[in-house]
């Protein structure tokens, strides 16, 4: 082994002879009191214990903070001790108890190993931990709500029996059936206002029931509570006799965590590809996570929306033995029999159980950012792993998350709306519709840097183009093949057709590119020609309007582009002015290969479907041979 | 230290699926591989405690056993020696890219906790990591022969990945899993974007830098028992050496303290964790001064 080296020199052995560093003794004295555990005791075994994360949302001041800190004391994850502390701290500044004084005693001095604030709290019974993940307002509600990681499987509801429903359990209930969230405890609390009735409690069961009823939604329990006093929340009460149903406690104990989707059909969307080759290690590696279904090496699967096929050859596995199969949630590393050239976002599948494949995406979203969301603008998607831009087409409706108020077909959506929108992605991606993987149904958008809204995707299709052309009008029409196929073409040219796409803004140099990039290709010796849009636009077919030729240009590309490419050529296009769909329009409308090249300033910019993106500060003989590489892998 | 191959418990929980573990341990090489795509000048701040160790550890998982990332570590001088001959060892034998930074100008003005705990943090702590992130400030790079040479690559990196975890202490269960900084290195805790379904922030503007945070959701408790099942060859300062104590919580030496305990191993810390009502950090002196100490560094840049 070679011998240790430090990486700066240790002042504490610099300063040996300084007097300001003589005092750097360790700090020896135990700062704990001690605590020895008998290793030998039942307590002695690695296991899991299972938690439970619940959302907690209700109105301001309907007692939240009271009952988490209730349910804390009751359940004796506080220790006794510390509460009993606090009572009398309160006795001597002559104030009466309160939960909150414990929460924030709790915090301040961080004591117990338990971690206070506004966003989470723990507590814990025999038979799980529970995270209690608090949501002040809405805007805090949803943002707390999707956050994270850990599967938030269930929602506890506050009401306030004194002050009835309020706007904001309304917003609630409503946004809690919009994210998917199954089981709901309804708490009515502060029994002790109306004196216990049962009466006012079952009218408000009653009222708040049809509401959540029309928002789809059953609540597992309803249960009345006094957190105040305690009554019914871990303990019962003979104030509450009539009640025959469960305490709060015994509600949360019978929820269930989500069945795992380990049963549903293969869903993985396709993360990144890795090939490391450092340490011998070359393989090329497709890896992501399992959303649901299971897999085994020797399976056969599709990548949607390309379609490309393969079979699992291995799963890899550091630190141990590879796996043969791989269920839901896991992060998997996979090889496949072919290497193939296989972008992110792509879904992978077995082939039986496909996903759908579209451009064109209804979906039911809440919108929580700053600037109205507008028809005609362009937003960030993300699906899966699919990340892509989209245009907002149309907004069908949109409603008030508080008044339930719906008003239809919209040109914007207010922050805090939930609407229906029609949106035209820049491509075809693979999702699922209701009943599917929930991950690979849900999406989210992006305006500007930042995450603002999300939804649940209705339908998805292609991109239908409008309008009739001359070939309609002509009944007999039979459109005559080439009678060189694409195999002679390719054994008379070496290779086959292929459509390179260099796509961008204006002023990036696109133009340049195209020709240096025409030029190289036939230095390798490709029958390559460039195709420049600008050329096109200026033969446009006369006494027609620039706009109208802007507007037609993907169709009089595609003209152009047909017998070029039935002639077995390679052919470089540029374009700057073509929208999503005719993007999308040219790309359907042949079947050679293609490659589109993004020439952009910055890395984040993602406008168009590019298979690969060359910024413009890049070197340019580098980006050279890097297309001449991936062009000659796709017709050669 | 010794690795023996080690066969992980079954992954299958109670309610069908993966057990909570394999959740959490799937989800952080998610954020892992996210992290990896999305930046293009991106670390890995390895303290050589417990929880940057189980990171490197996740790391490895995420990338089929090489760790693509550089791995940061800030030395104050005062670490505890073993920490870094422990660093050294594990770089060299997993083939890590180790830069170390360090504020030489404070170290060489003879800064010490003896000039107050928190100006102590603020300078070698805090100072000298920004400094490292955005290169201005000497970085270290283990070369080839394990030898320590100035780092050729005075780049900033604009994506940190750290190994914090929400219920460290208050402050910390405010982070998001993706969380920006602007250029001075502020945290703006109420204008968090938001989260959705595993979406993470992973745009931004020219001049921020992200924190990445794959361990949010994991607890000390939880780190233990997935050192215990994965058998991760952690610093044995966290085990008693045979004088009734061990260190719970890793940092400078003299602001560490240990605690009276004689688990040897991790299951042994298990057993005792789970009887304990004494929170982690409670050796950590520098939090004793201020019981805000940590918000307001971490605010600050501290990690």
């Amino acid at each position: 082994m070679t011998p240790f080296s430090p990486a700066f020199k240790r002042a504490a052995d610099a300063a040996s002879t300084s007097t300001a560093m003589a005092t750097s003794a360790p700090m020896s004295t135990p700062v704990l009191p001690p605590r020895l555990v008998d290793t030998n005791s039942a307590v002695f075994q690695v296991a899991e214990r299972e938690v439970l994360q619940v959302v907690t949302v209700g109105h301001v001041d309907h007692g939240k903070s009271t009952l988490v800190g209730r349910l804390m004391v009751d359940t004796q994850t506080i220790a006794p001790a510390k509460v009993q502390a606090v009572r009398e701290l309160c006795e001597r500044q002559g104030k009466a108890f309160e939960f909150a004084f414990l929460l924030d005693a709790l915090e301040a001095e961080r004591e117990q190993g338990i971690t206070i604030d506004s966003a989470r709290s723990f507590f814990k019974t025999d038979q799980r931990d529970y995270i209690l993940v608090d949501a002040p307002g809405h805007v805090e509600f949803l943002r707390n709500m999707v956050s994270g990681a850990a599967r938030t499987e269930a929602a506890l509801l506050l009401l306030d029996a004194h002050e009835g429903i309020k706007e904001n359990s309304r917003r609630h209930g409503k946004l809690l059936s919009l994210l998917g969230v199954k089981q709901m405890v309804v708490v009515i609390n502060k029994l002790d206002l109306i004196d216990f009735d049962q009466g006012r409690f079952e009218e408000l069961v009653e009222s708040y029931g049809a509401f959540l009823k029309e928002c789809g939604i059953t609540p597992t329990h309803w249960v009345p509570v006094s957190a105040r006093g305690g009554e019914n929340v871990v303990f019962r009460s003979e104030k509450l006799d009539w009640w025959q149903g469960p305490t709060l406690l015994e509600a949360l104990e019978s929820l269930n965590r989500s069945p795992s989707l380990d049963r549903g059909p293969l869903r993985m969307p396709v993360q990144d590809i890795y090939k490391f080759n450092r340490h011998g290690n070359d393989e090329r590696m497709v890896v992501g996570r399992i959303e649901s279904g299971r897999l085994r090496v020797g399976d056969d699967v599709v990548f949607s929306p390309s379609g490309k096929r393969s079979r699992i050859k291995a799963l890899r596995q550091f630190s141990a033995p590879d796996p043969i199969s791989a269920m839901a949630g896991e992060s998997t590393t996979i090889v496949l029999e072919d290497e193939l050239f296989i972008p992110r976002g792509e879904v992978m599948h077995h082939p039986e159980a496909t996903p759908i494949t579209g451009q064109l995406l209804t979906g039911r979203i809440f919108w929580l950012g700053q600037r109205p969301l507008r028809v005609g603008a362009m937003y960030g998607l993300r699906l899966g792993t699919a990340e892509l831009e989209c245009e907002v087409v149309s907004i069908p409706s949109s409603t008030d998350a508080a008044t339930l108020t719906t008003l239809y077909d919209r040109t914007s959506v207010e922050r805090n709306e939930i609407a229906e929108v029609q949106l035209l992605l820049t491509h075809p991606i693979a999702a699922d519709i209701e009943g599917g993987c929930p991950q690979t149904r849900r999406f989210v958008l992006l305006d500007g840097y930042d995450l603002w809204g999300g939804g649940q995707l209705l339908t998805l299709i292609a991109v239908p183009r409008e309008g009739r052309r001359a070939v309609d009008f002509l009944p007999d029409f039979q459109w005559k093949a080439q009678p060189a196929g694409v195999d002679r073409w390719q054994q008379l040219r070496g290779h086959r057709s292929g459509l390179i796409v260099i796509a961008g803004d204006r002023d990036q140099g696109k133009a340049d590119l195209a020709v240096q990039v025409t030029e190289r290709l036939v230095a390798d010796g490709m029958h390559a020609v460039l195709l420049d849009s600008a050329n096109v636009l200026a033969e446009a077919p006369r006494d027609t309007s620039i706009d109208t030729a802007r507007a037609q240009l993907a169709e009089q590309l595609q003209r152009t582009l047909t017998p070029l490419l039935s002639a077995g050529l390679v052919v470089v296009v540029t374009t700057n002015v073509l929208g999503l769909a005719d993007h999308a329009f040219l790309r359907g409308s042949f079947a050679a290969p293609q490659l589109t090249v993004l020439l952009s300033p910055d890395r984040n910019a993602r406008l168009v479907d590019a298979d690969m993106q060359v910024f413009g500060a890049s070197d340019r003989t580098q980006t050279l041979d890097e297309l001449s590489a991936r062009v000659s892998t796709l017709v050669r | 230290m010794t690795m023996t191959p080690h066969q992980p418990p079954p992954a299958a929980a109670p309610h069908g699926g993966l057990s909570r573990l394999r959740e959490l341990e799937a989800h952080s090489i998610y954020i892992l591989r996210e992290a990896y795509r999305h930046f293009d000048s991106l670390a890995m701040l390895w303290s050589i405690g417990k929880d940057s160790t189980v990171m490197l550890w996740l790391a490895r998982k995420a990338f089929a056993g090489e760790v693509p990332i550089p791995l940061v570590h800030v030395d104050t001088s005062y670490k505890i020696p073993a920490m870094i001959e422990y660093r050294d060892r594990l770089a060299r034998d997993w083939g890590l890219t180790m830069i170390v930074g360090a504020n030489q100008e404070a170290l060489a003005a003879g800064m010490h906790p003896s000039k107050g705990r928190l100006n102590c943090c603020a300078a070698l702590k805090t100072e000298a990591l920004r400094r490292t992130l955005d290169g201005t400030g000497p970085r270290m790079r283990m070369n080839s022969d394990g030898v320590y040479v100035p780092d050729w690559n005075p780049r900033p990196y604009n994506g940190v990945i750290v190994g914090a975890r929400a219920d460290e202490e208050g402050s910390r269960s405010k982070e998001r899993t993706f969380s920006p900084r602007n250029e001075t290195n502020d945290w703006d805790v109420a204008e968090q974007p938001p989260e959705f379904w595993n979406q993470f922030k992973t745009r931004f503007a020219p001049g921020t830098h992200v924190r990445v945070h794959p361990l949010l959701d994991w607890t000390e408790i939880d780190l233990w028992v997935y050192i215990a099942q994965e058998q991760i060859p952690i610093i044995d300062l966290y085990y008693d050496q045979g004088a009734g104590t061990r260190y719970r919580s890793l940092g400078c030496e003299p602001c560490t303290g240990f605690i009276q305990s004689t688990a040897t191993n991790s299951e042994q810390v298990v057993a005792e964790l789970r009887v304990t009502n004494t929170p982690e950090r409670a050796g950590r002196a520098q939090d004793a001064e201020d019981p805000h100490a940590m918000e307001k560094l971490r605010r600050d840049g501290y990690m």
